[in-house]
Formats: structure tokens, C-alpha cells, sequence
């Protein structure tokens, strides 16, 4: 069996109890290799988002087993509250990668190179407060690829951003892909699955105990 | 700014209490060893201290739930109590560098000598106690979300029983014993002792190095139970 930087096995989560016990996950099987991205494709409330968390390690599958391949993952979950809104754009990858364990002297390097290439070079001294959403959502994506991480965990990492910015994304996320970074993400249609990569799709019917199968 | 005016305000009103209690005879300063105003300033800055130190864990836990980088920062492979620690401590050793000063400021307003090497030692002591229940506080914080109870009760009865406004003799008996198992009691108690030149009595002291080590231990354990409980629960960055 080749290298793995991510399994899920039959991992199911439900949220609640008693009457209001609601399955979200149910069964989910995946895996994904270095350099494969992983597109969780769904309606609202289908479960991405929840698969997403459990990969990253904060939240637990009420059953099955994740083998996660990476100590630490590079993490967007969501850009609009996520960052200390005061500090600057700079002062905030800078932490969170000090944080991740990057030195300091490395962290502003690594915070300069990935900004450059996600064209957020001129924003890197506003404070967070004051940028656009879509900005806040490349400034997530720039914080999960800063300290270079083997496996990607992004949660609809591109909403908000305009063309000129999608295509650098892409074109980033496509070059650490190509350096062997595996990528479990989340869209909401297929098209937009298949511009990434390997496409799991909601199952269909009632979101509620959904799973992800590939489509045929 | 704010702060620093409602710490004037409050110490002006002491100092008048004072000449009151002054006022009334000099029985207080006889018994207690210092006049009311230094009394009363000292124990509303010791209390203040281990208040902070409660308190500071679960405000930056709270902070960082509100802005919703909790989970961003669990998500870093750290421990998640070194991370909670380390978030806490900056704003731990802030407080107590506001405290210390305001301590220093009080007594050059009242015009009393000040703070000995040996009271900002012990202050330190019951602080890093505190500070350890804190750690539990911030726990309990993570899985309850609000009405916290650890806090509550120790902030309530310390202030009340702990001798920070009025000595524990003039407590009833049962009140008196009780107070005896507050940190704030010991901590008050030798602060003094050490502001009115006098030895450590040691008893507090074992007392209050005793109660920092379970505090810590337990702090640690409580905290470790929030984060895995709502990280099953899924609500860790709900608050």
C-alpha cells in the first residue's frame, strides 16, 4: 500500500442526543496520497465541513478511525473569524506559523514568499479588520501553506476571492501539490471540484447521514 | 486609563474609611499592626492579584473562542494546554506587573514604606496558586460556556472571609474556621506580616505552597478533561 497522508475509515459523526442525536458523517472512507487532492463536493449541511474538522484534528468521529500521515496539517476552516483582527496581516502569519514551529527569522521569509505568491504582498501590513472577505479568505490559505505542511485541510478556502486571486491560488496550491502536499478541501459543485482534483461527492437525498462517494 | 482613575478612586475611599476607623479609636492599629487604609489597601491588592490570576486563563480562553482562533491555534500540533498556558501567561505576567505598580503607587500616595522584597514573593506564590485554579476555571469555561462556578466561589468567599477589608476575628467562629482554608487568608497573612517587618509565620506558608502544588496538578488535569470533552462534543469554538 503506497504512502498515505490522510485516511478516514468508516469514520461517522453525529451531533446531539436523544431526540435531537443528528448523523452528519456517516461511513465516510477516504484517503489521500501525496501530491492528490480530495474535493469533498456537497449541498449545505451535507457534512464537509465536519469531515474537515475531524481531519484536522479538532474535532473526534464518534466511530471509525483517521490515520492522519502529518503531525500538522495546514488548516483554513474559515476565514472571517479566525484571525486576531487587530494585528497585522504579517504579525498574524507570523504567529500562527511561530506557533506551528517555524522560527522567527524563518517565519518571515516563509510569511514574505507566500504572500508574494498569493498576491497579498501590498496587504501584509493592514490589519486584518480592514481586509475584504476574499482577502481574509487568501490570508487563510497563505496561513495553512506557510509552514510548507505534507497535507492541506481547507474548508471552501476560496470564497469571496475574484478571479485574479483564484488563479494564483491555484496555481500555488497546484505547486505544492506538485512537490507531494496532499489536499483535502471542500466546494459545492462539481465544476468546482474537478478545477481541484479528485472529486467525493455528496451521496444524495437527505443531507442528514450523508456520506461521500466518488461519482460515476 | 479607566483603570488606573477607578484604582485611584477606590484607594481615595480607603484612605477615608481609614480616618474613620482612625477616628473610632486606636484599637484596629494595635491589634492588626498597621493602620486600616494600608490594611485594606493591601488586601484589596493581594485579592485583586489572585482575582486576575482566577480569571486570566479563562479570559483568554473565552477571547480566543470569540475570535475563533481556539481552534486554529489546537489545530497547530501544540499540546493544547501549553497553548492555553502560554496565551494565559502573557496576560498573567501583565496583571501582575499592573498590580505590583499599583501596589507601589499606593504606598507612595499614603505615604507608607514600601512593599517588602519577601510580600511581593508571597504575592507571587498565591498568585501562581490562583493561577493554577485558573487553568481549571478555563476547563470548566470550555465545556459550561458561561456560570462558571470555580471562579464565582472562590472570588465570593475570599473576598468575603479572606481578611481582605476586615480581620477574620471579627468573623464568627464557624466563619473564622472556614476562612482558614482560603489561600487568600494565608496569602493576607503573611503579606502583612512581611510589610510590618515581622518573620514569616510558617504555617501559611506550608499552607499556601501546598495549596499552589494542588492547585497546579489539578488546574492541569481539569483543563485537559474541557479541551478532550469539547473536542468530542464538537463545541470547542462555541463559547
Amino acid at each position: 500500500m503506497s504512502e498515505r497522508v490522510l485516511e478516514f475509515h468508516a469514520v461517522s459523526r453525529e451531533f446531539g442526543r436523544g431526540k435531537r442525536r443528528r448523523l452528519v458523517l456517516n461511513s465516510l472512507d477516504l484517503s489521500v496520497a501525496p501530491g492528490q487532492c480530495v474535493v469533498l463536493v456537497g449541498p449545505n449541511g451535507s457534512g464537509k465541513s465536519t469531515a474537515l474538522r475531524i481531519a484536522a484534528g479538532v474535532l473526534e468521529p464518534t466511530s471509525g478511525i483517521v490515520t492522519p500521515g502529518v503531525r500538522v496539517p495546514g488548516v483554513a476552516l474559515g476565514a472571517e473569524r479566525s484571525f486576531y483582527m487587530r494585528l497585522s496581516a504579517r504579525r498574524n502569519l507570523e504567529f500562527f506559523a511561530h506557533v506551528a514551529g517555524v522560527s522567527r527569522r524563518n517565519s518571515r521569509r516563509l510569511v514574505a514568499r507566500v504572500a508574494g505568491e498569493l498576491g497579498l504582498s501590498r496587504q501584509l501590513d493592514s490589519v486584518v479588520a480592514e481586509l475584504s472577505r476574499g482577502m481574509r479568505s487568501l490570508l487563510a490559505l497563505a496561513r495553512a501553506l506557510v509552514f510548507e505542511p505534507r497535507l492541506l485541510v481547507l474548508d471552501e478556502p476560496l470564497t469571496g476571492v475574484d478571479a485574479f486571486g483564484r488563479v494564483r491560488a491555484h496555481a500555488v496550491v497546484g505547486r505544492r501539490m506538485r512537490q507531494g502536499t496532499g489536499v483535502l478541501m471542500s466546494g459545492h459543485s462539481l465544476e468546482e471540484g474537478y478545477e481541484w482534483g479528485d472529486v467525493l461527492s455528496y451521496s444524495g437525498g437527505d443531507p442528514v447521514g450523508s456520506s461521500f462517494r466518488s461519482p460515476s | 486609563m479607566l483603570g488606573i482613575l477607578s484604582g485611584l478612586v477606590s484607594l481615595a475611599m480607603l484612605m477615608l474609611v481609614g480616618r474613620v476607623v482612625a477616628l473610632a479609636g486606636s484599637g484596629f492599629e494595635s491589634r492588626v499592626g498597621m493602620s486600616y487604609t494600608w490594611y485594606a489597601v493591601s488586601g484589596a491588592l493581594v485579592h485583586g492579584l489572585g482575582m486576575s490570576a482566577l480569571g486570566a486563563f479563562r479570559r483568554v480562553v473565552r477571547r480566543e473562542q470569540l475570535q475563533g482562533t481556539l481552534e486554529q491555534l489546537l489545530a497547530s500540533g501544540r499540546s493544547p494546554v501549553v497553548v492555553v498556558v502560554l496565551a494565559g501567561s502573557a496576560e498573567l505576567v501583565l496583571q501582575a506587573v499592573a498590580f505590583v505598580s499599583a501596589g507601589f503607587v499606593a504606598s507612595w500616595v499614603t505615604g507608607t514604606a514600601l512593599p517588602a522584597p519577601a510580600a511581593l514573593g508571597v504575592a507571587g506564590l498565591y498568585a501562581c496558586g490562583m493561577a493554577g485554579l485558573g487553568l481549571a476555571s478555563a476547563g470548566v469555561t470550555i465545556v459550561c460556556k458561561e456560570g462558571e462556578p470555580i471562579a464565582w466561589v472562590f472570588g465570593m468567599l475570599s473576598g468575603a472571609l479572606g481578611g481582605v477589608c476586615f480581620p477574620s476575628f471579627l468573623l464568627p467562629a464557624w466563619l473564622a474556621a472556614a476562612a482558614r482554608l482560603l489561600p487568600t487568608t494565608h496569602a493576607l497573612a503573611l503579606v502583612r506580616a512581611s510589610l510590618g517587618g515581622a518573620p514569616l509565620p510558617k504555617l501559611p506558608l506550608v499552607a499556601l505552597a501546598a495549596f499552589g502544588a494542588i492547585a497546579a496538578v489539578s488546574g492541569v488535569v481539569v483543563l485537559r478533561w474541557g479541551l478532550s470533552k469539547a473536542r468530542c462534543a464538537g463545541t470547542l469554538a462555541r463559547y
